[in-house]
């Protein structure tokens, strides 16, 4: 295999692995609805500024 | 060998002295808003106990790489193609040079109402950071192909997809690692930016919301360092790309 | 103190990004300052506004050296104010009013209450005014002193309230209504007792406002009336108010009418909601 292409690989590779990182800590897998308890109603979101 | 080690050796002392005056500065200026490198220190160790460190670092890691991903493979196509093809640079060139300095954070509105308060649309922001810089290094990378190479390859009878995987790829490539590493250092520098919209994790989020809650100077300070440190991990990593064979020919290195 | 709810709170840096969440329908409710909620609906925005979020907890601030006593002192001053489209512009506007003088005898900059604080501290002005926490913090650190409570000068002040997006209130009405629920019950439980409100301080100022509990203790408590959460339904008389102030300052250039931007169908119902009975987490 030549050298590029193993640097695509490899850079495909941490993509991936920062996802899959990314969405376990701060997204949490069920929100996917990818396991069974996931599939919920989507959230009300209600903002606010840390302000009365 | 040796040469090596003073490549550590002189940065460090460098960053060691400069950390230096800036606590003497801040003990003699006094005053409640800059703070000292030790309450920086605490700051970082404040944000690994609440658990939060890693999962910033992450967030904004995994939106910078999706949106500087995007950009390349929608820049380097792109820009080969107006690269090669003059006509078309023409056509598109005025709507590229009046887009492109354009500030991200003048796209936030659009942002948000393509993509709402999600990842996407930091990304987006990221992506349109970098795609200039990206389609810029790729129309020059085919501009600056030494015409008598294409001369000669052609004279061999090479055309089409042999011509672009044999001749124009590998000789484009350092120009467009170039552009790449270009582009990685907006994109990051771009993150804060991006994350102001109202994501609630990331470094740049940890920075502007730090900001807000008055007086965390210390934690608006720790993400500063924690950024600029990332962000020479990133550069460092593209630059030993720039070692492998097919590209080391370009740099007079 | 986490776990799972139906609400997910979204903490947002400035009104320009709430402004187009929420029009944009990417959020499906907001809390807002009163002013701009009543010109985005007359600029055809699909929102209404349901019910408010608090009283009062407004003030304007001083440095503690200035010379400045009263609102006549302001001639000529500089002075902070987080929007045009807010209550606090409008209750200075009326006190400039009330005591001989015009918005053309003093320097208005909008900015970011955040900021406000250091702005102050620094004296690159004169005066700030924004909501709470930030006119407690320069209180806390001692060098503001203050000029007025909005308390004092516009009784029963109104600062923020919550709009809800209309295809919500078209499609889920039972969700708002639980929201409105929510905010009186809890609003009862916070006006019933000074416990309850430090029991509020230690448990949310982390997590919601990325503030040190001693600084919401202060705001909850010195005075403890400083900010009010009974009472929130909405009144036309309050709101008319608004529109008058919001109308001779020149921030509202058409009529509105009340029934058009506020829908009071929820907060009617939560009158006679009880306040919640928390002790604490478990």
């Amino acid at each position: 295999m030549s050298q590029s292409l193993k640097i695509v690989l490899v850079l495909l590779a941490a993509f991936l692995g920062i996802t899959a990182l990314h969405v376990w800590l701060n997204i949490g897998f069920d929100k996917l609805g990818l396991t069974k308890q996931g599939r919920t109603v989507s959230a009300f979101r209600v903002g606010y500024l840390p302000v009365t | 060998m040796k040469f090596h080690d003073r490549g550590f050796v002189l940065p460090l002392i460098v960053v060691t002295v400069l950390i230096l005056i800036w606590d003497l500065i801040v003990w003699f200026v006094g005053g409640t808003i800059f703070p000292r490198p030790m309450a920086v220190l605490t700051g970082m160790v404040e944000l690994i106990r609440r658990g939060v460190l890693l999962k910033y670092v992450v967030a904004s890691l995994f939106r910078v790489s999706a949106g500087f991903l995007l950009a390349l493979m929608v820049g380097i196509p792109l820009g080969l193609l107006r690269g090669w093809f003059t006509r078309a640079l023409q056509a598109f060139n005025p709507l590229i040079q009046m887009l492109r300095p354009i500030s991200p954070i003048a796209w936030i509105p659009v942002a948000i109402l393509w993509f709402g308060v999600s990842d996407l649309a930091p990304i987006f922001l990221i992506f349109l950071a970098s795609l200039f810089p990206i389609m810029t290094a790729s129309i020059a990378a085919v501009q600056n192909i030494q015409l008598v190479h294409l001369r000669a390859a052609q004279n061999f009878g090479i055309s089409g997809p042999t011509l672009f995987k044999q001749v124009i790829s590998p000789a484009a490539l350092p120009q467009l690692l170039s552009g790449a590493r270009l582009a990685l250092g907006i994109a990051w520098l771009v993150v804060v930016a991006a994350e102001m919209i109202a994501v609630n994790s990331g470094l740049g989020y940890l920075i502007i919301d730090a900001r807000n809650a008055g007086m965390r100077y210390d934690l608006v300070v720790a993400g500063m360092v924690l950024i600029g440190f990332i962000g020479l991990m990133l550069d460092l990593t593209i630059r030993r790309l720039e070692r492998i064979d097919q590209v080391r020919w370009g740099f007079n290195r | 103190m986490s776990g799972t709810g139906f609400y997910e709170p979204v903490r947002f840096s400035g009104f320009p990004e709430i402004k187009e969440s929420i029009v944009t329908g990417h959020l499906q409710a907001t809390f807002m300052v009163a002013p701009l909620a009543i010109a985005l609906r007359q600029q055809g925005a699909p929102i209404k506004i349901v019910y408010l979020g608090h009283r009062d907890g407004t003030a304007m601030m001083v440095h503690k050296d200035s010379h400045i006593y009263g609102i006549r002192d302001l001639k000529g001053r500089t002075i902070a104010i987080p929007t045009r489209y807010s209550n606090q512009f409008l209750i200075l506007y009326k006190s400039l009013r009330d005591n001989g003088l015009s918005l053309n005898d003093v320097h208005l900059v909008e900015m970011p209450p955040p900021d406000m604080p250091a702005a102050l501290y620094s004296r690159s002005v004169d005066a700030i005014t924004s909501g709470e926490p930030f006119m407690a913090q320069t209180q806390i650190e001692k060098y503001g002193r203050v000029l007025y409570q909005a308390k004092d000068i516009w009784p029963n002040f109104i600062s923020c309230v919550m709009v809800v997006h209309e295809r919500v209130i078209r499609e889920h009405p039972e969700w708002v209504q639980q929201l409105v629920d929510g905010i009186a019950r809890s609003g009862k439980w916070l006006d019933g007792g000074m416990d309850h409100r430090m029991l509020a301080a230690e448990n949310v100022s982390k997590k919601y406002f990325n503030q040190r509990p001693e600084l919401l203790r202060y705001v909850l408590s010195v005075p403890p009336d400083r900010i009010t959460y009974s009472n929130l339904s909405l009144a036309r008389k309050d709101f008319e108010m608004i529109e008058e102030l919001a109308t001779e300052a020149g921030v509202l250039k058409r009529p509105v009418s009340f029934d058009d931007y506020a829908d009071t169908r929820f907060s009617e119902k939560a009158q006679d909601k009880q306040s919640y009975d928390w002790e604490g987490p478990k």
